[in-house]
């Protein structure tokens, strides 16, 4: 009896059985974890990640964006003879950038209320999904406008991110 | 790095190893690992709170105070190279 249980194949099988035990006992709190809560993902998950998607490659943006007005501007000094011309230099690179950052600070508004509206669902528990595809066609909105206020600055604006257009595009979400 | 994301690196690697080592007590181990890590890690994933889905939303900062810094800048640099306004 000792020899059987110190045996290298009855400890393999011993492993074994113990892992199979655990797996089903995990499958089965899966199980219980999708009818308690459903396995896919909710509306709201959706909506978070692609929120999340959409607000990081905003924020990449306006860097690139930020960036591009800095060199503008330190370049419009360092190039002036004299210190109208720097002054004007400046003022000229200010108004040229004006609405490209008016533009992107309106996405960052409404990409804003987006997630507030979100995390308000969040905490009140309620799901207003046609509200939240109206508010995500919104980004996409603003985010139009972003796009031709940076390229016309010659900034390479980054679309809106695919899952952002299939999520608004497969609801039908009007701006 | 979330709780998720650890379970499921894990996997990953249990599931690497049980492709590298001989057949054996190892390579059992290494895919019971590999798909218990799995579970749990969906597991971790279904236990997030609905606030605590939204809290990782990444929100756009503004970008106005770092405007107003440039400007600021740019009159610095205007001062050093042509000295201050007259």
């Amino acid at each position: 009896m000792t020899a059987t249980l110190r045996s290298a194949e009855f400890q393999r099988k011993a492993g074994i059985a113990a892992g199979i035990a655990w797996l089903v006992s995990m499958a089965g709190l899966t199980l219980a974890a999708c009818l308690s809560g459903g396995c896919g993902a909710s509306a709201l998950q959706v909506h978070a990640g692609v929120a999340d998607i959409a607000g990081q490659t905003i924020t990449a943006s306006g860097e690139q964006l930020l960036e591009q007005r800095a060199r503008d501007l330190r370049a419009a000094v360092e190039e002036a003879p004299a210190r109208d011309v720097a002054l004007a230099g400046v003022e000229a690179v200010q108004t040229r950038y004006a609405p490209a950052v008016a533009a992107y600070d309106a996405l960052r508004l409404t990409h804003d209320a987006y997630v507030e509206t979100l995390v308000l669902a969040a905490a009140g528990d309620l799901d207003d999904v046609a509200r939240w595809v109206r508010l995500a066609s919104r980004v996409v909105a603003s985010w139009a406008a972003w796009s031709t206020a940076g390229r016309a600055l010659g900034l390479d604006v980054i679309d809106p991110p695919a899952e952002l257009l299939v999520l608004t595009s497969i609801a039908g979400g009007a701006p | 790095m979330t709780l998720s994301e650890s379970l499921a690196a894990i996997s990953s690697i249990a599931q690497s190893a049980s492709f590298a080592v001989p057949p054996g007590v190892a390579r059992d181990v290494a895919a019971v690992i590999h798909a218990a890590a799995g579970i749990s890690a969906r597991l971790a994933q279904q236990g997030r709170t609905r606030t605590q889905i939204v809290e990782a939303i990444r929100r756009v900062p503004d970008i106005e105070e770092r405007i107003a810094e440039q400007d600021a800048e740019a009159a610095r640099l205007i001062a050093a190279r042509f000295g201050e306004e007259p």
